[in-house]
């Protein structure tokens, strides 16, 4: 059985960018109402502005907003942007390939050693950021949308 | 220099007998920081080569950056090594999401001299 949720948002809200720092500092505040923890807040804000950005940045251009969700409970948090696909796509390759490569403890160094050695573009940086700040990533499609979904322990 | 105020960021120059120091305040969230920074720094690095100083960062008093801006600082880091300026980043090692960052930044460490992170 789930534990129960201490903090729960779900919202779609169009793909602005403006908009993620918006509810960046609305998750804050509504977990910090929620007498969550500073360094959970952080962690949790953190992982859901990067989610965001990614879903904006990379989402189908046709579509006008994504879903967001996150739920805080007692001893985990779980932050899912979900962006739509296109009809009967798959997780893209590029997103597999980067979580594929922060699956090793240095891979955040790795890749900012990658980007200052190719001058390649920076993709993936957000995500191996988020998996040395202890999040656990994955993704998922569901119909037509992208799930990315980050889950991080409250105890580390 | 003068400063440079970008959305929520703020970026206020001073200089010492041995550095021309970048004081960052606010956060950085815009969606391609490069494109904002990267002339900036520039001209940083243009005052620092020709005057002799080393270009120090400071990020204490910053509350936040997303992960395009640490892409922006890669490239800077890149830029002074070409011109030979030595490159100073301070941050608070208090701040868990400021310690985590900036220790990854030190796998550009080349062991040169031209490349310091400092925590406070």
């Amino acid at each position: 059985m789930r534990a129960t949720a201490v903090l729960d948002l779900d919202i779609s809200v169009a793909r602005q960018w403006s908009n993620v720092e918006l509810l960046r500092g609305a998750v804050q505040t509504c977990a910090l109402a929620a007498e969550v923890d500073a360094e959970t807040v952080r962690r949790v804000a953190l992982a859901f502005a990067e989610l965001c950005e990614n879903g904006i940045k990379y989402g189908s251009a046709g579509e006008s907003h994504i879903r967001v969700h996150v739920s805080i409970e007692p001893a985990a948090a779980h932050i899912r942007v979900e962006s739509p696909l296109a009809a009967g796509e798959g997780v893209p390759l590029p997103l597999v390939r980067a979580l594929e490569d922060i699956e090793h403890a240095e891979a955040f160094a790795a890749k900012v050693e990658a980007i200052a050695g190719t001058d390649s573009p920076a993709g993936g940086l957000g995500l191996a950021r988020l998996a040395h700040e202890g999040c656990r990533l994955r993704a998922e499609v569901h119909g037509d949308w992208l799930a990315v979904i980050a889950e991080l322990s409250r105890s580390t | 220099m003068e400063a440079l105020q970008a959305g929520d960021l703020t970026i206020t120059s001073e200089r010492d007998d041995a550095a021309l120091v970048l004081a960052w305040n606010g956060k950085s969230v815009e969606r391609e920081p490069g494109k904002i920074l990267a002339p900036y720094f520039g001209e940083a690095l243009e005052e620092a080569a020709r005057d002799k100083l080393s270009l120090e960062l400071r990020f204490a008093a910053l509350e936040h950056f997303n992960s395009s801006t640490i892409t922006a600082l890669i490239a800077l880091v890149q830029r002074a090594r070409a011109a030979s300026v030595k490159l100073v980043f301070v941050y608070d090692k208090a701040l868990r999401w400021q310690k985590l960052a900036f220790e990854a930044l030190r796998a550009l460490d080349k062991k040169d001299g031209l490349l310091e992170l400092r925590s406070v």
